[in-house]
This record gives C-alpha cells, structure tokens and sequence, in this order.
C-alpha cells in the first residue's frame, strides 16, 4: 500500500526531466598506459642481411584481448620515442601481429644517426581512429625490428620508450 | 554499464538523513514515538499494531544532486551534465535508502504507569559515500590526470537488511522525568560492508626512468565483508530455497548482533519539555555465510621491456609480477558491524491549555496543551563522522480524533524541507499518514531527498 502511494506520487511529480536519455550516456574514458621499452646496444643486432644488421624481439600484450578493448575501444594513439646514438642510420618496425602472426598494422619510423655526444631523437605518434581500430582489436602481440645499416658502427644505443593513449566509449 | 550507471544515478537522486524521523517524534499519539524514544510520553493505554500495516517507512537520498540535475530537458547533452555532476560531488556527499516495515507490534500500561513495549520489524538501510576519485578514472580515465593520485579510500559503504526484535518499558520516575529503555536483537539477513579502504592509483611522468610514465598502486587494501552475498549469488539456488533461507536468517537463524536504545523526558516546567534519545547502540556479529573479498599489495610499472633477443615471456613475467605484488583474496572471516547510532534531542514549549479531565493511569499530573512548539535536534553516526539536521516544529491538537505537525528541516544540503504529518483516531482505530519535503512534490525530480511513513493500528484507553 506505501509502496503503491509513494509511487503514485513519485511518478506523477516527476517533471521536466526525460528519462529517455539514459540511451545517450556513454561514458568515456581515456587511459594513458606505458608500451615496451628497450636499451638496445651492438651485440644484440644478430641478424646480418644485404641493408645492415637487425634485431628482433616481441611480446604478447593479452589485454588486448580483453573485452573493453574488443567491444569498447574506439580509438588508440601510440607514441613511440627513440633515442639514437649509433652513429648510423636505423630504421624501426613495429608490428602488431594476430595469434596466428599475422601483421594486422605496421608502424615504420626511420631513425637519423646520432652520436653520444648529440643522441638523435625522434618522437613519433601513430593514430589508430576509429575506421581502422579492428586492427588492434585483432592484434595479440607487438614485434620490433630494428635494422642498423651502418654495421661498424657498434659505438651506442638506441632506446625506446613509448606510450599508449586508449580512447573507450562505453555504451 | 550504462545500466549500471543509470541505476547509479538513480540512486543519486534521493534524500538525505534518511533515517530523520523528525515527524514521529515527539508525537505522544502515537506509539511509534517510542521506537524513537523510549522515554517518551504516550497518551494511550495500550496499542497493538496491525501486523504489517503499523509502520512502513520508505526514505532516500542524495546529500549532493537530483534527477533534475541529470535529465532534465535543456537540450544539452546528459554526458555533459555527468561530467559536471561528478566534479561538483566530493568524496563526502553521499547516497542513502532506508525502509522499515513493522511486522509485529504490541505495548501496556500496567498499574503503576510504566508503558511496555515489544515488536519486530523489518529494515533495509544503505549508505554510499560517492567514491569520487575512482568515479571520475572510471569515468575519464587517467590521460588528463597525470601526477594527480586516484584515492581509493573515497569508496566506502554499508548496506543490510535485517530484523529487529525488541522489549522496551518507559517507566514514570517521577511527575516530571520519564525515562526508557529498549532491547534489541538483530537477526541479520545480509549485510554488505566496506569502510577504511587505502590506498592509490598515480601515473606520473618518469624523465630519469626507462620509458615515458610509471604507474604506481600505493598502499592498496580494499576490503568488502560480506555476509549472505554468496546466496544472492548462488544461480542453482530456487527461489523458494531463497525464501527459506531468507525467512529462517529473518527469525534468528542468522547472524546475530544486540542493541540498546535509551531515552528520557523530561518537564522543567508544565509548559516545557526536554527529550533524547540514543538509538542503535549496538553491534552484529558476521559469522556465517560470510565472504571477505580483499585487494591489496603495492606495485609499480614502467611497462614490459624487451631485452633482445626475443626468448622471454614477458608478458607472463609482467602479470606474474602483478598478481604476486597486488593480492587477491577471498575469505571467509567474521567481522563484527556497528550499527548506525542515532542521537535525538528537542525542547518545546506548549500553550493553549487542554482543560479535559486527566487519565489518572498516565504519568500526567500535569497541565497539557493542545499546541507545541518545539525544536529538535537529530545526528547519525555514519562511517566518516556525524551528519546533522535540526528541525522546528508546531504541534497541533485539533480534537479528541485529529492531531497534526508541521515541520521545518534545515540540514548541511537543504533548507527547505517542510513535512507534515496527520494522524487521525476513530474510537479504537488509528491511521497516520507522514510525509516530508512537500515543497519539492510539485516536481520530485528536483528533490534530494524524500521520506514517508504511514501505518494503521489499535489503540486503547483506560477511560
């Protein structure tokens, strides 16, 4: 009886609000999360081929997998920064690659040559919108390749450090 | 989620101090004043509710926004209003729901004027501080709060449904002092409690470390003690399992705890009256079905770095060091619950002299009046501290059938709650019909809080 008379009031009072829109609430959250990093020196460039010497490494990033970002990410931006030393010009490839390894996106960034003294840096962003983010959705792990085409020149490093911006609508 | 965060807001849009019952007390007509004060005065000799019927009590809250300042029709965009909504609330603003019903209740007068009083009702209270910063990373994320720390310490809430036996007496101590006690037994029919979380989540820039930002966890631990979650929860259970289960943790099969309320009243002068009342000073021990669900440990990160060539698992290396770092516990420990102490205190003044003849079996050797005017005081102790109202109040008697109260409620979120009550009495038979907030009834969307209380009993004189 209460219920029924509380609720007679409550739903003949109710005024100038719409209800309705609670179809329109997204919320919207954007996350800031560390990527890979790397100090790479000489010794770990193992592979020699006819443009230089190259190194290779991956890793499994799971949480792509995971349901927000399979149903809810909208948008990624990846910011990648390399500080050279090598004296010689590199050139770096990140893939994002499928279960079954296949490359769903790649990202070429071309490192000028540094010295100890002067590092080269290059801060580069790759913008994953909204037409292309099922690249990353189907994507479980990211590779690196990074090709020296100077071999001699062994003196250096180049690090990585990056970032990821991940854009959700939750609907 | 959006549901979710539907349901969230609706919430949001109710009441205040929910369980500020400032039209039943002091209204000597009626026995419910009792349970709001067991030292308080009463003008019948006997009561008996109908069970069911004799109180029920619906109230909610919001200390810090309504529906209106969601939904309303302005054209703009309600994720807009969101967003402002959320940076307008602070961890302190809160949310509340409290429902009583009374199944059973009885009260005497026996020869030397002591009122007795026995019962059992059902109630629901949830409390829910609005946890602030993990509301706005959830909402926004992180990436525009870099350096800022998200406290995981504004989460905190209470919430049980339970049943209360209880044995009171008031007792007439002299012609100018009443004073009263109740016994209470809790028997608990789930309860949800999680208050003293720690703890912070921090991404800030990292210039001297390895990659672009570090994230840190802090001196996480996030407990939530339950107690009865793990029958909700149970999907093979049949509802009429459920029922039985429900009905045997209502009558004592549950987890029991034990209260006292206390009261006085007290007349310096015929015209002036003086009364408190503590109520719910006691305690519930969790002991069975009980689950204790607990995050806790510290971690920091600067991402998975790769060390070339590619012969490690890093990413298991990474959640391994998480999950051995940051915990994830399910218990099942007994915890012990305090139950929200209430504090009431008023004084009024009576004029307009009753001049009928007195009830010789009533503690009332003194001159009555048909009005009051009065002021009083109420606090419940929630888990950060007291919240306060002050309420004013006039009293009137129309006749031997019609007795009314008008109320005023200022408190730290609304100076504009106006309550009335009616209580109406046909020989034996009572109705009373309470309800406050009335100036937002026009459009309820813009309340912040509302409550009402009705009921129908048995009332008996000796005269």
């Amino acid at each position: 009886m209460a219920f029924l008379a509380l609720l007679t009031v409550c739903t003949s009072c109710v005024k100038d609000v719409d209800l309705d829109q609670t179809d329109e609430i997204v919320l919207s959250p954007e996350a800031a999360v560390d990527l890979i990093f790397f100090d790479l020196v000489d010794e770990e460039f193992n592979v020699v081929s006819s443009s230089g010497v190259t190194a290779k490494d991956e890793t499994r990033l799971d949480f792509l997998d995971d349901d927000y970002i399979q149903n809810d990410l909208v948008r990624a931006d990846f910011n990648f920064r390399f500080t050279n030393t090598f004296e010689s010009h590199l050139t770096a490839i990140i893939r994002f690659l499928s279960p079954a390894n296949g490359v769903q996106h790649t990202v070429l960034v071309s490192i000028p040559r540094g010295s100890i003294e002067t590092p080269s840096v290059v801060d580069y962003t790759e913008i994953i919108n909204e037409a292309q983010i099922n690249r990353i959705r189907r994507s479980i792990k990211v590779s690196v390749e990074v090709t020296r085409h100077d071999p001699s020149a062994v003196a250096g490093s180049l690090q990585l450090a990056s970032k990821g911006f991940f854009y959700f609508e939750f609907k | 989620m959006r549901v979710f965060f539907f349901l969230f807001i609706l919430t949001l849009s109710q009441g205040i101090l929910a369980q500020n019952k400032q039209l039943l007390y002091n209204f000597d007509d009626l026995p419910q004043t009792l349970l709001l004060n067991p030292g308080a005065e009463t003008n019948f000799d006997m009561h008996l509710g109908l069970p069911l019927l004799s109180q029920i009590h619906l109230s909610a809250g919001s200390s810090g926004v309504n529906m209106y300042d969601i939904f309303r029709e302005d054209g703009g965009s309600i994720n807009d209003r969101i967003r402002k909504t959320l940076h307008k609330l602070s961890k302190n603003d809160f949310f509340t729901v409290n429902q009583q019903l009374e199944i059973f209740s009885i009260g005497w007068r026996d020869q030397r004027r002591r009122y007795y009083t026995a019962g059992i009702y059902q109630e629901f209270d949830a409390f829910v501080y609005f946890p602030k910063d993990p509301a706005v990373l959830a909402y926004e994320g992180n990436k525009n709060y870099i350096g800022r720390n998200f406290d995981f310490s504004d989460a905190a809430f209470t919430a049980e449904v339970l049943n209360v036996f209880h044995l009171g007496f008031t007792n007439y101590y002299s012609e100018d002092l009443n004073y009263g006690f109740r016994g209470k037994i809790y028997s608990g029919i789930f309860n949800a409690h999680s208050v003293d979380n720690t703890g912070i989540f921090r991404t800030e820039l990292s210039p001297e470390g390895p990659n672009l930002y570090r994230h840190y966890m802090s001196q996480v631990d996030i407990l939530i003690n339950t107690a009865g979650w793990d029958e909700l929860t149970d999907s093979d259970a049949t509802n009429r399992q459920l029922m039985a289960s429900f009905l045997k943790k209502a009558f004592l099969g549950g987890n029991i705890g034990l209260g006292l309320d206390a009261g006085f009243t007290w007349y310096p002068s015929d015209q002036y009256r003086v009364t408190a009342s503590l109520l719910d000073i006691g305690f519930m021990r969790q002991t069975k079905n009980v689950e204790n669900y607990r995050y806790y440990g510290d971690y920091q990160t600067d991402g998975i770095e790769l060390l070339f060539p590619g012969t490690r698992e890093y990413w298991d290396e990474w959640e391994d060091n998480l999950d051995k770092n940051l915990k994830d516990e399910t218990l099942t420990n007994s915890y012990t619950t305090w139950r929200p102490v209430k504090f009431n205190a008023s004084v009024d003044f009576g004029f307009s002299e009753n001049a009928e003849p007195c009830n010789c079996y009533r503690p009332m050797g003194r001159r009555r009046y048909f009005n009051h005017l009065g002021a009083q005081f109420f606090a419940v102790k929630r888990p950060r501290g007291l919240n306060f109202a002050t309420t004013l109040y006039y009293d009137k008697t129309f006749n031997n059938n019609f007795r009314g109260k008008i109320t005023y409620t200022a408190d730290s979120y609304s100076f504009s709650n106006i309550g009335l009550l009616f209580s109406a009495r046909l020989s034996n038979f009572n109705v009373y019909l309470a309800a406050d907030n009335l100036l937002d009834y026009t459009n309820l969307a813009k309340a912040q809080n509302a409550s009402v209380q009705l009921g129908v009993q048995l009332m008996f004189s000796r005269e």
